[in-house]
Formats: C-alpha cells, sequence, structure tokens
C-alpha cells in the first residue's frame, strides 16, 4: 500500500505527505469495501443495546418483568423443571431475573440424557417464576436476534461468521487509526459543519460523527476483537494446550471456570437443597444479588454449584462467585471478581463492549454513540460517492459503472436495512402466531425486505431511489406503534399510564425514527427540487474549489 | 439533579469552547475574537466540562461516572454543532 502511493505522491511530495496519502488510500478503501459490512453490524449492535426492551416488544403476551422474585422459591421452581426437562445433565444453569439483562427466570442445560427421559440433550427454557411453566407467547427471535447478527451476520456459520466479522473490525481499526491521522484538524474543526456545501459538508459530517464519537468507537472496536481473540488467535491456546476440542475446552475451563471443579465421581449422590446455600449467599451479597447457578455434576457425588453475583455494580463483566458443594452444602470457596490482571482486563473491555452494567440513562448515551458509530460509516459511504460524482461531472464524463454501483448499495444498504428491520418488526405481529416457523420467517421477512430495496435501489434512478425508500422508511417505522395498538394489549395508551418505559420507549422511538426519516426526505425532496440534476455538476465544481470551501 | 448539572455543564463547557474558536465566535458575535476573550472562554469552557465530570463521578463513581461523561460530552457535542450550523 505504501508503495502504491509513493508512486502516485509525486516528487514534490515530502515524506510525510506520502505517508498521508498512503492513510487516505487504505482508509477509503477498506472504508469503502467493507462500510457495508460495518453497517450492519454497527445498525444491529446498536439495537442490541435494547435487547431485551425489543423482546418485551416482540412477545406482547409476556407477563411484566418478573425482576422482583424470592430467590430460593424461583430456584426451587426452575429446578423441579430442570429435573424432569434434563435428567442426568452434566449442567444444569438457572439464571434469575435480577433487571432489566434478564427479566425472567431461564434456565438451560447440558448433556442431558434422552434415553432417561430428557426433553433434549442441551436446551434452554425461559419460564414464568411463579408456576415453573413455559410462557404461553408467540416464537420470535426477537431483540436477542438482532443483536447477535451484529456477530453471527444469521445466516452464516460461526465459522464464516467469525472470518468476515474479525476482518471488517480489524480494518474498523485500522479505518480509525488512518482516519485520525488523514484529518489534519481534529481539534480546529471539532465543532465545524458547513451544510449546504455539497462534498464538503458530507465530509465535515463524516468528521463530526467520528471525532465527537471517536472514544466509543476506539473502544467498541478494540473489545470486539479481544471478545473474539480466542477465535482470531487460535495457535496461542494450541500451542500450549493442543489442537484438539478437548484441549480447548480444558483451556476454557482453566480460564473461565472457579479454582477447585472437579471431574464427576459417576457415583450417584442427592443434590443439596438450594436453600440453605442461597440464603448464605444471600447473607454475604445482599437480596436479589445472585444472577445464576450454575450446577456441575447434579446427582453425582462431585456435584459443585457455582453461585455468580449480578455484574450491574462494575464495568467488568465478570462477578464475584461461590462455589459450594452439591452433596453437603458446604462453601468450598469463595471467589474475587478478577483473578489475573489480564483477565481483568479482557472482563473490563467486555464489560464496556457490551454495557450490560448500564443504567437507563448511560444505555441511552450507548445507543446515541451506537448511532454516531452507524452514521460515520453512512458517511463515508456516502462521502466516496459524492466526492466521485462530483468529480466526474466537474470532468464531464458520464458516471462510471463502479460509482453507479456504490451509490446504488448505499442506498439500498443505507436505507434499506433500516426498512428490513422495520418489516422485521412488522411481521413479529403479521404472521400467524401459530404459525410454526414464524420465529424464522421473522428473519427471513428481514432479508427479502432487505433484498427488494437493494433491487428497487438498483432499478431506479438513484434520487428517486432514495426519496421514495427514505418515505417507505418514514411510514414503516411511524406506523409501528399503531400496528402494537391494533395487535397487542400493551400499546402507548396503557403502557405510558403505566409508566411501562420498557414498551412506551419502544413504540416512541420507533415513531421517533420514523420522524426522523421523514424530515431527512422533506429536507432532500425540497433541495433537489431546487436544483433539477444536470443543475449538480455546476454547484458542486464551484465548491470543489479549495479557497471557496475553506470559507 | 446532578445529573441535570452535569449534563448542563458539559453542554456549556463545549459551546464556550466553540466561542474560544474565531470561526465560531465570528458567527455568533458577528466580530473577531480578542486575545482575552479566547483565554476567558476557553478557560470558561474546560471548567464547565471539569466541574461535569467532577458532578459525574460523584455521581456514579469512578469508571461509571467517566463513561457518563464521554457520553455526554458526545450529546452535548452534536447539539453545539448543530446549532451553530443552523441558527
Amino acid at each position: 500500500m505504501i508503495r502504491s502511493s509513493s508512486q502516485s505522491a509525486g516528487p514534490n511530495d515530502g515524506p510525510k505527505g506520502g505517508f498521508r496519502q498512503a492513510m487516505a488510500w487504505l482508509h477509503t478503501w477498506a472504508g469503502l469495501t467493507l462500510g457495508w459490512v460495518l453497517f450492519l453490524m454497527f445498525v444491529t449492535g446498536t439495537a442490541g443495546y435494547f435487547d431485551t426492551e425489543i423482546d418485551r416488544w416482540m412477545q406482547p403476551e409476556l407477563p411484566p418483568p418478573q425482576t422482583r422474585l424470592e430467590a430460593a422459591d424461583t430456584a426451587q421452581t426452575l429446578l423441579a423443571r430442570l429435573r424432569k426437562e434434563a435428567p442426568q445433565a452434566e449442567r444444569w444453569f438457572l439464571s434469575l431475573p435480577t433487571d432489566r439483562n434478564q427479566l425472567y427466570p431461564e434456565v438451560f442445560w447440558q448433556g442431558a440424557s434422552v434415553d432417561a427421559g430428557a426433553s433434549a440433550t442441551s436446551g434452554s427454557l425461559k419460564l414464568n417464576g411463579e408456576n415453573g411453566r413455559d410462557f404461553q407467547a408467540r416464537d420470535t427471535g426477537g431483540g436477542q436476534l438482532l443483536y447477535q447478527m451484529h456477530w453471527r451476520l444469521h445466516y452464516l456459520s460461526r465459522n464464516q461468521a467469525d472470518v468476515i466479522v474479525g476482518f471488517a473490525t480489524l480494518f474498523m481499526l485500522v479505518g480509525l487509526v488512518s482516519g485520525i491521522i488523514i484529518h489534519k484538524k481534529i481539534f480546529k474543526d471539532f465543532f465545524t459543519f458547513r451544510p449546504k456545501k455539497g462534498q464538503r459538508s458530507w465530509l465535515d459530517a463524516h468528521n463530526v460523527l467520528s471525532v465527537l464519537g471517536l472514544p466509543f468507537h476506539l473502544m467498541i472496536t478494540y473489545s470486539g476483537l479481544i471478545f473474539m481473540a480466542f477465535a482470531y488467535m487460535p495457535l496461542v491456546v494450541v500451542a500450549h494446550y493442543g489442537a484438539d476440542a478437548e484441549d480447548r475446552s480444558q483451556f476454557i475451563a482453566e480460564v473461565f471456570d472457579p479454582p477447585g471443579m472437579v471431574d464427576p465421581a459417576n457415583k450417584p449422590g442427592e443434590l443439596v437443597s438450594l436453600t440453605t446455600p442461597i440464603a448464605s449467599t444471600e447473607a454475604r451479597w445482599g437480596e436479589g444479588r445472585i444472577r445464576s447457578m450454575d450446577i456441575r455434576h447434579p446427582g453425582d457425588r462431585n456435584a459443585r454449584i457455582i453461585f455468580r453475583e449480578n455484574i450491574d455494580r462494575s464495568v467488568s463483566n465478570s462477578a464475584r462467585q461461590l462455589v459450594f458443594d452439591g452433596i453437603t452444602g458446604e462453601l468450598l470457596h469463595s471467589v474475587a471478581p478478577a483473578l489475573s490482571s489480564s483477565k481483568n482486563i479482557r472482563s473490563v473491555f467486555i464489560g464496556l463492549h457490551e454495557g450490560l452494567f448500564a443504567g437507563p440513562l448511560l444505555r441511552w448515551l450507548y445507543f446515541f454513540s451506537g448511532l454516531l458509530g452507524t452514521g460515520m460509516v453512512a458517511t463515508g459511504l456516502v462521502l466516496w460517492a459524492a466526492k466521485r460524482r462530483e468529480r466526474s461531472e466537474r470532468k464531464g464524463n458520464t458516471v462510471n459503472a463502479g460509482l453507479r454501483l456504490v451509490e446504488k448499495l448505499n442506498v439500498g444498504t443505507i436505507v434499506g436495512l433500516p426498512v428490513g428491520i422495520a418489516a422485521y418488526f412488522w411481521a413479529n405481529r403479521l404472521l400467524p402466531v401459530d404459525f410454526e416457523a414464524r420465529a424464522a420467517w421473522e428473519v427471513h421477512v428481514l432479508f427479502i425486505t432487505w433484498g427488494l430495496t437493494l433491487l428497487y435501489g438498483a432499478l431506479r434512478p438513484i434520487r428517486k431511489a432514495w426519496l421514495e425508500l427514505m418515505l417507505c422508511a418514514s411510514v414503516a417505522f411511524a406506523l409501528l406503534p399503531l400496528l402494537n395498538a391494533l395487535t397487542a394489549d400493551q400499546h402507548l395508551g396503557r403502557t405510558l399510564i403505566q409508566g411501562d418505559w420498557a414498551l412506551a420507549g419502544f413504540d416512541l422511538t420507533m415513531f421517533s425514527i420514523g420522524g426522523t426519516w421523514a424530515m431527512v426526505t422533506r429536507h432532500l425532496m425540497r433541495k433537489w427540487s431546487r436544483e433539477p440534476a444536470d443543475e449538480t455538476a455546476l454547484h458542486w465544481s464551484e465548491l470543489s474549489d479549495p479557497a471557496e470551501s475553506a470559507k | 439533579m446532578i445529573l441535570l448539572l452535569s449534563t448542563v455543564l458539559t453542554f456549556a463547557g463545549l459551546f464556550a469552547l466553540s466561542l474560544s474558536m474565531d470561526r465560531h465566535h465570528r458567527k455568533v458575535f458577528h466580530r473577531p475574537i480578542s486575545a482575552r476573550a479566547r483565554v476567558l472562554w476557553r478557560c470558561g469552557g474546560w471548567l464547565g466540562l471539569g466541574a461535569a465530570l467532577v458532578a459525574s463521578i460523584a455521581l456514579s463513581g469512578w469508571a461509571v461516572g467517566v463513561l457518563f461523561w464521554l457520553g455526554l460530552v458526545s450529546l452535548a457535542g452534536l447539539a453545539v454543532i448543530l446549532i451553530l450550523a443552523f441558527r
């Protein structure tokens, strides 16, 4: 890359100019090639900061959150269900509802015996904490699916997604660093946004969104890489543990399990009642502080129960743990959240990335920062096209095929993906509740809609495509509260009065997003009606004069 | 209450910092900035941001307080930029 730039830099450019130019080249092309994937990651990741709120909206049949249940009773209810659902399992995991991160009790299990009557070898269930039964609610991927999409990319296998997401994240970091290098006036232009100046305005917008959110962008990108470090640098583990799956699980166990875990004795033993360990744990941590109970080898003489504390009080995502003997109920270990400094650094970065500790206001700031990142990627993509369209129109050339392609992908992604997400919410309410494959089809609707918008953007003249698709986005988002009112009980008329801000917040946010699309559409409609397409060449060429744009 | 204070201080601090720059000062006051005014706006701006940081930390502790403040700076910064651009 350096070499290619030194060819184009010319003899008069000093080494500094050459370096900057190389960085500009890298920034431009890495940004363009990965921009659309990054846009998807930013949009769905940002939505993911409200995953459980979206979950609730998408299952309107659910009762109010059960975050005030009594721990011992709930544990007993969940355990009874696990005994029935997953006999002879290697692991039972009970999550207690603590706060917005876990609204209802949940269990999962691994290594159960189907011969002994288990419903599946491994599985998970969200349960009604009051009676231990399943919720009667529609099947949906919910907000979890949007959140998962930002790193699993939905249709791809784990390995494929890891490669693409890893590559995109790495080049996101490259984009940030090269962006800082080529942005000469970070402080001088900190507050500068000059509207109505074509390409210059897009550059200003790109700079402002990038610089304002820079701490967040750097944090989210770097921590994203740390998150996946074991997947991206597998050889480090292989070198010390070996290449087999078994070696890998040994490594995972050593890193993540508390000390004192033992293999099963393969002799039966009666699991102790959880009441006493829960009481002694709550005596140490306080009532309602238990997030989960992780039972290893239940029914074996070597059973162990790991209690984990809620993580709402620290940025780090690792919590205090207590390990009990599963037979005698004796407390074996009390484990601090940070076992080593390197693990602690990892936990803090992952905690920062996930933001599970964030209360409502900080959560909104996370969401807002995510939007800044989304805007950064979107303006970068638009800038690439605006710059080249201006150049080709100034020269009187026809717009080349590459530019056309980018413009079409831009409109089909920057507007099309949000329209797809709105369609996902519409599908949630319009697909029949008892339709077997409804959860899968909700997502299919998202991607089919996105595909259609891409097609529409490809077939329409570019300005018409922007306006019409944005109009579509305005309507699709703004009408969601109405759709909710027509298809469920928990509409704004109720949620606002009950003060249920999670559900009311969803409706209000969707309405605001629709309103924002509408405002942008109106703005562009006026702007473009004043300057018909053939005049833009003149308009943009005026502004491309550096003396003019510096004013 | 502290939260509101922190938000207002962040916004005021950033606005003052923007006014310490000739380009924005001209736009608001229609005249070039004097050397003294520059120093005053700048000091006032940093004082406001610093006070907002202290208030955030007092409210939510070191780790979360700093994060909260950074988020506020992004939000208030965007508000200042939009006001300067479209007022």
